[in-house]
């Protein structure tokens, strides 16, 4: 019978396993299991959730959930969330040179974007200049070309750094650099720092097995990205200089839940080598954001938005002593995406746009969205406008941002929660064990997590295990429309006449003197922002300032292990 | 005697490389012509548990010796899948200064599957690879088990590295490479507890040998030692390889080095130590009785395979040859036993 | 001679060049491929990240591959796979074949197979298909 003291009525786990036999079970039985009913993280998912299950995980409401802006933030890391001020409606973008950037960024500006991340081709982010011979053919086809800061004044042309929310970009291996960039920008507009808002991706650790864009080896890189963290508490606290990622570690392989524990540890690893420098982790934390990324399950993908909140408060205050809500609350990123097929890509909004709800509601801060036809290329100017207007619906119809975290409470949802943070949990703990995050780059450890994860992830898709429809659903030929963007190859011979012309055009003698100061700079251990930020003004290249770290701390040596 | 072959076609020697691996039509007269030559490629082996770092060194040594003007070649050798055979050979990636030079070559081989076993297929490559004029062939494997130990027994020169923060120092030991390395090595050496990880190793070849690293001449004077307890079997085979300064003109000590490899520090001197101790083992006659050694053991395996080539199974089949099938019959059916098998063959066998 | 198929004399394997060109530096799936391939008792040698057309070259040429496999994502294949094709011609390895795997444009496909590319297997291909192909036109399998 109820017993009144227990909050939950113990005979429900009775009449739940009842249920189960007896009503469910036949119903069941005449129909053979359409698929495992195993999530991605490998959490199995039951036909029913009831109160029985919180018992099982320990739920505790004030515990384990809280309140919006409250300790441990798991319903949400600000008191108003999407209630009172909607996620930020963002894009990620760029493409060729400046000149053709900036004319999309005024479009999307003009539909209704709130933030823009500017996208740099590959030769930027591995720190080659567009006239390097590493970059033949890749100038400007995965992102724009930034070789200078006049590039930066000529993609922010006619765009105030103050007209939008937040501006920023990856920059992972460059982290100082571009910070120097956006910073010398607002100088160039007449705007100071205090008004607008820098977001850099910044962080190098995953490159090293999740993206490939690293230049130096882990720990000087780890070191640089952590100036500009640093830097930005002196001058631009309210800038977010650095976003620790999932995102590409759980698109590698590694899944969401051990792709969080690898995230944090490589977190972990920048705040000590911050609080080593002599900050408070309540000054440094909350510069710091998230980047989740679950795109294979639904509901666990809200599950690990709110577990992460949990285990990011619970990290924060008991073991670095965080004592100032902005470093105990969560601010989160997120890049909606679903199980993206190469044919037919207009199946890809639904399958986007699904992705992105459950990042909706779970409570992320900036929110993006991948166009129809980004597994083929950069987006054309037609599916980052269905991206963006998916944003806004989210954001205002429906009725999915007029609660806060609305699946909060449910069975099914705290049950998630709790199991996905056990696993988060323990994938930190297995880390800790390997030696930390430089460990889990330089011991092969995260390489075979990923790879392990993503030959599991094919087998289940050959096999069937993981319904894909138009891959082993309804099969349809893989086809990458001709609609896909092109670059315009004339924007490559304007980024090299560019670039020659600032180079001819510069005080040769300024530029030779700011490199030398953030060579010295460097080499002595003092944080290098300032001395970058000399040189950007004097318009040395991206690639004279790396050359100098390349020098010194040589170029990264891959492992071996596959 | 056969000049030796301009390094200009690659692909000559690499298709060269194939035929030998894989025991394709012309293999044998391409050994053939190995034997001719007056001098095989000086063999280096390197080896040691994974994550010490043998692929930055070996790239390292073989810019090191190729600056200088000599031909090096590199098999790296890694583990085959037992179950499909298949391999994933990635040691390639850090060949990155290595690659800069053209009297270099480097070859990616499997563990498994070859005609003869390992060993055989990488004495045979070396002997093709001296037919390319490559003046030093390096081998590096992955340190654990007994085809490493075996490989290493046929190098001229072994290396074994170790990297501090392995734990137990001498894991080297477990794996049985203690007893084949001519050279040791801590890499990684600028990583805390290199010093500790070296006087491990230095700790354990002392209770062994006794004497300076490097070369040690018999001292002037001193009496041969009385008789006493025979030497173990380990021992003994030590003695074999590095001398006994009691009894010999000199013997060798293996060294201990700390390195860091990705950064050339000490790469020269590791350099030089393979240099002296190569030196050391001609002057002592152990190259020449390697030398003979590797003869014999090839003209043991040609017979056998001469010999055996009736009863073998074709590669990939699985089919009992159609020569033994009627003895396994009577041998299941408890109406034979292996060995009255053996001697019927052998009498009824028709040599070539 | 007695053993297990793998450890068992074979004849010659199929022997794969996995490479990445240019800086695209996503190669997860170039792993998963070559997971494939292992399993299916190929040799996959694995060029690393940020490779040169001339290196892969060389790599292929002194491994005596029978394909090399080059993934790419970033839109730089116009350029670099045809640059392949030709630096393999002039070394007198014409019998190498190239395969590109990845994200590639509908009409760029047909560009490619013209250039000297035997086959382009899109994102998403099963590795089986992948086999099923190597096995049927590698010249000695």
């Amino acid at each position: 019978m109820n017993d009144p003291k227990r909050p939950f009525p113990t005979d429900v786990k009775s009449q739940a396993e009842r249920w189960r036999e007896e009503t469910f079970g036949p119903a069941a039985a005449g129909h053979p299991e359409r698929k495992p009913f195993v999530t991605d993280v490998g959490i199995g998912i039951e036909p029913l959730y009831t109160p029985a299950d919180l018992e099982r995980v320990g739920f505790d409401y004030l515990r384990d959930a809280g309140f919006p802006g409250e300790y441990p933030y798991t319903r949400g890391d600000r008191p108003g969330m999407n209630r009172t001020d909607p996620f930020v409606v963002s894009a990620y973008s760029g493409f060729g040179d400046a000149e053709a950037c900036n004319r999309r960024f005024r479009k999307l500006i003009e539909i209704g974007t709130e933030q823009i991340l500017v996208a740099l081709d590959l030769p930027t982010q591995c720190g080659y200049d567009s006239d390097h011979e590493m970059s033949t053919a890749e100038v400007g086809q995965v992102g724009v070309a930034i070789d200078t800061l006049a590039d930066m004044e000529l993609l922010f042309e006619g765009i105030p750094a103050d007209s939008i929310k937040r501006i920023g970009t990856l920059g992972n291996s460059i982290g100082p650099i571009v910070l120097a960039l956006y910073a010398a920008l607002g100088e160039k507009q007449g705007i100071p720092w205090s008004r607008y808002t820098v977001n850099l991706q910044n962080d190098p650790l995953k490159e090293y097995i999740a993206r490939g864009t690293q230049i130096l080896p882990p720990e000087p890189a780890a070191k640089l990205a952590t100036a500009a963290v640093a830097w930005c508490v002196e001058h631009a606290p309210h800038w977010s200089p650095m976003t620790v990622c999932v995102n590409h570690l759980n698109a590698g392989g590694a899944g969401s839940s051990m792709g969080t524990a690898i995230a944090l540890a490589n977190a972990r690893h920048y705040l000590d080598l911050l609080l080593k420098e002599g900050y408070s982790i309540d000054q440094v934390a909350p510069l710091l954001h998230l980047f989740p990324d679950e795109r294979h399950d639904f509901f666990v993908s809200i599950a690990n938005l709110r577990a992460l909140r949990r285990i990011w408060a619970r990290l924060m205050k008991e073991t670095y002593g965080a004592t100032r809500p902005e470093a105990m609350a969560c601010r989160t990123t997120v890049y909606g995406h679903g199980q993206e097929a190469l044919a037919e890509p207009l199946n890809n909004i639904p399958r986007t746009a699904f992705g992105t709800l459950a990042y909706v509601l779970g409570g992320a801060s900036y929110v993006y969205l991948a166009g129809y036809d980004e597994a083929v290329s950069t987006p054309n100017e037609d599916s980052a406008r269905v991206a963006l207007r998916t944003l806004q619906i989210l954001a205002h119809e429906h009725g999915f941002t007029d609660t806060i975290d609305p699946l909060g409470g449910s069975y099914f949802i705290e049950t998630l929660t709790a199991q996905v943070e056990k696993q988060v949990l323990e994938g930190m703990e297995r880390i800790e064990r390997t030696g930390g995050a430089l460990a889990v780059i330089e011991g092969g450890f995260g390489r075979q997590v990923m790879t392990q994860g993503a030959v599991r992830r094919q087998r289940a898709i050959d096999s069937g295990e993981r319904p894909w429809v138009t891959v082993n659903l309804w099969p349809q030929k893989p086809n990458v429309p001709n609609t896909a963007f092109r670059g315009d190859p004339k924007a490559t011979e304007r980024q090299l006449a560019r670039l020659a012309q600032v180079k001819a055009s510069r005080n040769r003698v300024d530029v030779e003197a700011a490199l030398a100061e953030v060579d010295r700079a460097t080499g002595a251990g003092e944080n290098v922002v300032p001395s970058v930020l000399k040189a950007v003004r004097a318009y040395a290249t991206v690639g004279e300032i790396v050359e100098l770290w390349r020098k010194r701390f040589g170029s990264f040596a891959p492992s071996t292990e596959f | 005697m056969l000049e030796a072959m301009p390094l200009g076609d690659r692909r000559q020697i690499a298709r060269a490389v194939s035929t030998v691996e894989n025991r394709s039509d012309g293999y044998q007269s391409l050994l053939a012509q190995a034997y001719r030559l007056p001098r095989w490629a000086d063999v280096i082996g390197i080896t040691g548990p994974p994550g010490t770092g043998k692929s930055t060194l070996m790239d390292a040594l073989t810019a090191h010796w190729a600056a200088g003007g000599a031909r090096i070649a590199i098999l790296a050798i890694d583990p085959s899948s037992p179950y499909s055979g298949g391999a994933v050979l990635g040691d390639r990636i850090r060949r990155t200064r290595s690659e800069g030079f053209e009297n270099t070559y480097f070859r990616s081989l499997s563990s498994r599957g070859h005609l003869g076993g390992l060993t055989e297929t990488a004495t045979d490559l070396v002997a093709v690879l001296s037919l390319f004029g490559f003046q030093r062939v390096i081998i590096e494997t992955v340190g654990a088990g007994q085809s490493d130990v075996e490989i290493h027994d046929t190098a001229d020169c072994t290396v074994v590295l170790t990297v501090p923060g392995l734990g137990d120092g001498v894991q080297a030991s477990k794996a049985g490479l203690m007893e084949i390395g001519d050279v040791f090595v801590v890499n990684k050496a600028d990583l805390p507890g290199a010093e500790d990880a070296a006087l491990d190793v230095e700790r354990a070849l002392a209770a062994v040998y006794s004497g300076q690293p490097g070369v040690n001449l018999r001292r002037a004077g001193a009496a041969p030692p009385a008789a006493s307890r025979a030497p173990t079997a380990g021992v003994a085979a030590l003695q074999r390889r590095h001398g006994d300064r009691r009894r010999d003109d000199s013997a060798w000590v293996p060294p201990v080095l700390r390195l860091v490899a990705s950064e050339n520090r000490q790469v020269p001197e590791l350099a030089a130590a393979i240099d002296a101790f190569i030196a050391w083992s001609e002057r002592s006659e152990r190259r020449r009785r390697r030398t003979r050694e590797r003869a014999y053991a090839q003209v043991v395996r040609a017979l056998s395979a001469m010999l055996l080539a009736p009863y073998s199974r074709a590669p990939g089949s699985e089919e009992i040859p159609a020569s033994v099938e009627p003895w396994v019959e009577r041998i299941v059916a408890g109406a034979a036993s292996p060995f009255e098998a053996a001697q019927a063959l052998a009498k009824d066998r028709r040599l070539q | 001679m007695a053993g297990t198929t793998a450890n068992a004399p074979r004849g010659r394997r199929i022997r794969v060049l996995i490479a990445k060109i240019g800086l695209d530096g996503h190669d997860v799936g170039a792993r998963v491929v070559a997971r494939g391939l292992l399993d299916a008792g190929m040799e996959v040698i694995y060029t690393g990240l940020r490779r040169t057309p001339e290196q892969v070259v060389r790599a292929a040429i002194e491994e005596d591959v029978d394909w090399i496999g080059v993934s790419t994502l970033s839109g730089a294949h116009m350029t670099l796979l045809p640059k392949l094709r030709r630096l393999l011609d002039e070394q007198g390895a014409s019998d190498i074949r190239i395969l590109a795997g990845g994200i590639v444009p509908q009409e760029d496909v047909s560009a490619l197979l013209g250039k000297g590319v035997a086959q382009v297997f899109l994102s998403g291909t099963s590795i089986a298909e992948i086999v099923d192909y190597l096995l049927a036109q590698t010249a000695h399998a």
